[in-house]
C-alpha cells in the first residue's frame, strides 16, 4: 500500500506545472489561483453545474482536518492543478482537491506574534508565499512544502504581525501588514517573488511635506499613525492599479492627539503596482476613534451608471456605509448606510462620511452602532454580475464606547466598548443606487463567514448555527444546507475537475469538500 | 491634565536638578526572566515570543529612579516632554529586553538630572527598563489600567423623567419592585450596561441569556409553547414548562411564534440619546 501511496503521490506532483499568474486575468473554471479567485475580488464564478435547481442534491465528498490543536480555517485556499493550499497562523496544508487527502503540511518555527488568523497563500511559478505571525514573508516549494526563504516584512518587537494573503501581480508579491498595539505606522511593500528582496514600499502615514500631512497636527503624531494593511488586494490589469484598504489609526480609540482627518488610515487607496505611486484615496471613515478598520475587499465591478459603461470599485465598511466609486479616478458614486448606523452626521461634498464628535468615545460613554467588530469585516462579499447584487454578511450592533486614557498625550488604545446588542443578516445592495434589494435575518445569529456567488444563481455562506447554506441569488431563499458542526469561518470557494463541481468551505479546524453525485 | 499614572505631588517633590555625565558601565547578564502575566488572551501574543516581562516590584524601584533622573525632560508618563522624546514610543525601548538597549545607551552618557547615568547600577538599569515596560504595556488593550472611569455625570432627575416617561421603562419595571435595590447590586457602568443590553450573551452568534418564549404550530398536531432553545432557517427547538426538549424542522407550514421579553430594550437603542443614557444611569444608581 505504502507504495502504492507513494506512486499515486508521485504522479500527481509530476502532473503539476509552474504556475502562471497571468492565469489570474482570466482563471480557467478548474483552479481559484488566488486568495479571491480572480483580481476583481468579486466572489463570482462562472460554473453553474451546481445550481438553483439540482443544489439539493448536494452531498459531502470529502473532508480534511487540519489535526493541529487549535487551528481554525479563516484562508481561502488557493487550489491549483487539483492541489488546495490552505494555512492558518504558522500552517501551510497542501490537500488534494479530489479527496481532500493530505499531500503535505508545512509548520514555521514561530518567534512570537498574534496568532488571530491567516488570510492564505499567493503562488507563481513552483512557490508559494505566505505571512507569519512573526513578521516573515515565507516561499515553500509547492511540490513539497520545503522552505526556500524567509525574509522578515515587519518588526515583530514593535508588535507588528502578518497575516494577510500575499497577492501575486506580474512580477510582484504584495504583501501588508497588521498591529494596532503600538503606535507605529501601516505600509504596504511589494516584494521580489525570487528574492524576497523589497520592491517598493508605501507608508499608509505621509511624511511632513507630503500630501496628506496637513490631516495630522504635528510629525509625532503621523510618524505613530498606524493603518495597517491587513486586507485583501483588487488589480485592475488595465489600469494597472492595485486597490486595498487601509486600517484604523493610532491611537485607536483617544483621537485626542490627533486631531484631523488622518490619512490615509481608514481609507480606500488605489496605487500603481508597478511603483507604489498613490493614484487616489477615499477615505471612508475619517478620524476613525472606533477600530473600524477598513481593510474590507475592494470589488472591482464593469458596471453601468446611468446607462454608460463604468470601471468601478464597491466596498461595505466596517463603518456600515457602502460605497461605490470609479476606480480610475476615485469619484464617488454611492455612499449609503446598508445597515442603520448612528456615527454620522452626513457626508462631504467627496461623498465621505462626516463623524459626529459626540459620538466620540467618551469619560463616561457614548452609545455607538456599529460596535468595534463592525457592520463588516474581514469576511469578504460576493458580486454576482447576473444579478447586478453586491452581498455581504452585515451585524447591526450597539456598544457604549469608554475614554480610559485622560492623558494629555493618549497612546495605544486608550479605551474600548463594552457590551452590545447585535442582529446579523446578509443584505443585498443595489451597486447602482445602494439600495437593499433583499435582507435576510440569520435568527439564530450570524457567523464570520464570507460569501460566494455562481453563474447558477446560487450564493453560499454560512449562519451562527453552524450551517453551510445555498441561497437564491436573485431572492435570497435558502435553497439547501448541511449543519457542519461549527460556523463557517471562511469564504467558500469552487472550481471544476473532471466534470464535478466542487464547493469547498471552512468550518472550524475542518474543511469540506461538496459535490452534486 | 489628569494622570492616572502618577501621584504628582510626590512626583514634583521628588524632582531634583538635572546633570548631564558620560560614563561607561560593565556588560551585564541576562536577569532571570519573571513569570508571564496571566490573562489577555490571545492579544498578550502581542510581540516576540521573547519579549520583556514586567516584573511589578522592578518596575516599582524603577520609578524611584526615573522619578530621580528622568521626569523634567521625559514627563510623568514617560511619553515625552518639552526637553526630551517619548520613550515608550521609542525603538529603544520596543527592542529592549531587560535593559539590553537602554543599558548601552546610558552607558554612552545621558543627560540625567542628578546622578551621572553611567554611574547607574546594572540593577538600577535593569529595574528602570522594567519601569519603562510597565509604561509602554500600560497604553496595550490588555492594560489593567484600563478601566471605565466615572460614567455618573447624568441628572438624576432628569433620568427618572425618561425612566416614567419617553423612555417606557415603567411599563415593565418599578424603583419599588423589581429595580429595588439596584444601584446597591451593581457598581456605576454595569447599571449603564445591564439597562442597555440586560440579555447579555453579546458574543457573535450567541443568543441572550434571557428566556425568549417560542410557540410552535404544526400543521397538525397541538401548539407547544417554552423556552426557545435555538432557531435557524431549518430548524427550531424549545423545552416545555415540564423541562420536556422538542425540535421541529422548519417548513412553510410549521408556525413559529417568538417573544422576545427584551424587545423593549432593543428598540430603544435606536432612539435614546447619550443624554438619556447618562441620566438614567444616575437614576438607577440612585436606587439603593
Amino acid at each position: 500500500m505504502k507504495i502504492l501511496a507513494s506512486l499515486a503521490l508521485a504522479a500527481t506532483l509530476c502532473a503539476q506545472t509552474p504556475f502562471d499568474p497571468s492565469t489570474i486575468l482570466k482563471p480557467p473554471t478548474d483552479t481559484w489561483p488566488t486568495y479571491s479567485g480572480d483580481y476583481t475580488g468579486r466572489r463570482y464564478s462562472p460554473l453553474k453545474q451546481i445550481n438553483s435547481s439540482n443544489v439539493k442534491a448536494l452531498s459531502l465528498a470529502w473532508l480534511y482536518r487540519v489535526n493541529s490543536p487549535g487551528q481554525v480555517v479563516k484562508s481561502s485556499p488557493v487550489e491549483i492543478n487539483g492541489i488546495l493550499y490552505l494555512s492558518s497562523p504558522d500552517n501551510v496544508w497542501a490537500v488534494d482537491a479530489r479527496s481532500g487527502r493530505e499531500i503535505w503540511h508545512h509548520t514555521h518555527q514561530s518567534h512570537g506574534g498574534i496568532h488571530i488568523g491567516n488570510r492564505g497563500v499567493a503562488i507563481t511559478g513552483n512557490w508559494l508565499y505566505f505571512e507569519t505571525p512573526d513578521c516573515e514573508l515565507v516561499s515553500l516549494n509547492v511540490k513539497d512544502g520545503k522552505e526556500r526563504w524567509h525574509k522578515s516584512i515587519c518588526d515583530l518587537d514593535m508588535m507588528y504581525y502578518a497575516s494577510v494573503a500575499p497577492v501575486i501581480v506580474k512580477n510582484h508579491v504584495l504583501v501588508g501588514v497588521s498591529g494596532d498595539d503600538t503606535d507605529v505606522p501601516g505600509y504596504y511593500e511589494s516584494r521580489d517573488p525570487e528574492t524576497g528582496d523589497l520592491q517598493w514600499h508605501w507608508s499608509v502615514v505621509p511624511k511632513k511635506g507630503e500630501p496628506g500631512f496637513e490631516t495630522w497636527p504635528n510629525e509625532d503624531a503621523a510618524a505613530h499613525g498606524g493603518g495597517m494593511t491587513w486586507g485583501p488586494t483588487s488589480y485592475d490589469p488595465d489600469l494597472n492599479l492595485i486597490y486595498f484598504g487601509t486600517g484604523n489609526p493610532q491611537p485607536v480609540v483617544a483621537g485626542k492627539g490627533r486631531e484631523g482627518d488622518n490619512l490615509y488610515t481608514a481609507s480606500i487607496v488605489a496605487l500603481n503596482a508597478d511603483t507604489g505611486k498613490m493614484a487616489w484615496y477615499f477615505q471612508p471613515s475619517p478620524h476613525d476613534t472606533h477600530d473600524w478598520d477598513n481593510v474590507e475587499a475592494p470589488v472591482l465591478i464593469d458596471g453601468s451608471i446611468d446607462g454608460k459603461p463604468r470601471k468601478l470599485l464597491a466596498m461595505a465598511c466596517r463603518n456600515g456605509w457602502f460605497f461605490v466609486l470609479d476606480r480610475a479616478t476615485g469619484q464617488n458614486i454611492v455612499s449609503k448606510e446598508y445597515v442603520k448606523t448612528n456615527w454620522a452626521s452626513g457626508t462631504d461634498k467627496r461623498g465621505q462620511p462626516v463623524p459626529n464628535k459626540a459620538k466620540e468615545p467618551q469619560i463616561d460613554g457614548s452609545l455607538v452602532s456599529p460596535n468595534q467588530g463592525g457592520a463588516a469585516n474581514w469576511p469578504p462579499p460576493t458580486y454576482d454580475p447576473e444579478t447586478g447584487l453586491f452581498y455581504i454578511n452585515a451585524t447591526r450592533a450597539f456598544s457604549v464606547w469608554y475614554l480610559y486614557d485622560l492623558d494629555d498625550k493618549p497612546e495605544g488604545w486608550g479605551g474600548t466598548d463594552r457590551g452590545g446588542w447585535a442582529e446579523y443578516m446578509l443584505q443585498a445592495i443595489d451597486y447602482k443606487t445602494g439600495a437593499i434589494k433583499w435582507s435576510h435575518k440569520w435568527e439564530g445569529g450570524g457567523a464570520r463567514a464570507g460569501i460566494l456567488s455562481t453563474a447558477g444563481n446560487l450564493l453560499f455562506t454560512g449562519d451562527g448555527s453552524g450551517n453551510f447554506i445555498a441561497m437564491d441569488a436573485k431572492t435570497g431563499a435558502p435553497l439547501w444546507h448541511a449543519n457542519i458542526a461549527s460556523q463557517v469561518s471562511n469564504a467558500p470557494i469552487t472550481y471544476e475537475l473532471d466534470g464535478s463541481q466542487y464547493v469547498v468551505v471552512g468550518a472550524g479546524d475542518t474543511l469540506f469538500g461538496f459535490v452534486v453525485h | 491634565m489628569t494622570n492616572t499614572l502618577w501621584n504628582r505631588p510626590v512626583v514634583c517633590s521628588l524632582i531634583a536638578a538635572t546633570v548631564a555625565a558620560v560614563v561607561c558601565l560593565s556588560a551585564q547578564e541576562p536577569p532571570p526572566r519573571p513569570a508571564p502575566k496571566k490573562g489577555g488572551g490571545m492579544l498578550a501574543q502581542a510581540g516576540s515570543a521573547d519579549k520583556h516581562i514586567v516584573d511589578d516590584a522592578a518596575a516599582e524601584r524603577g520609578r524611584k529612579t526615573y522619578i530621580a533622573e528622568c521626569i523634567t525632560c521625559h514627563g510623568a508618563s514617560a511619553r515625552g516632554a518639552q526637553n526630551g522624546p517619548d520613550l515608550v514610543r521609542s525603538t529603544l525601548l520596543l527592542h529592549d529586553r531587560y535593559g539590553s538597549t537602554i543599558g548601552p545607551f546610558l552607558k554612552k552618557g545621558h543627560q540625567t538630572q542628578s546622578t551621572p547615568s553611567a554611574n547607574f547600577t546594572d540593577a538600577q538599569l535593569l529595574d528602570l527598563s522594567h519601569f519603562l515596560h510597565a509604561r509602554l504595556d500600560d497604553t496595550l488593550r490588555t492594560s489593567p489600567m484600563f478601566h471605565v472611569q466615572n460614567v455618573l455625570t447624568g441628572d438624576a432627575k432628569a433620568g427618572e423623567a425618561y425612566f416614567n416617561g419617553a423612555g417606557g421603562c415603567k411599563a415593565c419595571h418599578s424603583p419599588d419592585g423589581d429595580l429595588k435595590g439596584f444601584g446597591t447590586k451593581y457598581d456605576a457602568v454595569d447599571v449603564q450596561q445591564r439597562f442597555l443590553f440586560p440579555g447579555g450573551g453579546f458574543g457573535r452568534g450567541a443568543r441572550s441569556t434571557t428566556q425568549i418564549k417560542v410557540t410552535v404550530t404544526p400543521a397538525s398536531g397541538a401548539a407547544v409553547t417554552g423556552v426557545l432553545d435555538k432557531i435557524d432557517d431549518f430548524n427550531v427547538s424549545l423545552r416545555d414548562s415540564g423541562g420536556e426538549y422538542h425540535s421541529w424542522v422548519r417548513t412553510g407550514s410549521l408556525k413559529v411564534q417568538i417573544t422576545d421579553p427584551l424587545d423593549a430594550h432593543h428598540k430603544l437603542l435606536d432612539v435614546i440619546t447619550d443624554k438619556n443614557m447618562h441620566d438614567v444611569t444616575a437614576y438607577l444608581e440612585n436606587l439603593k
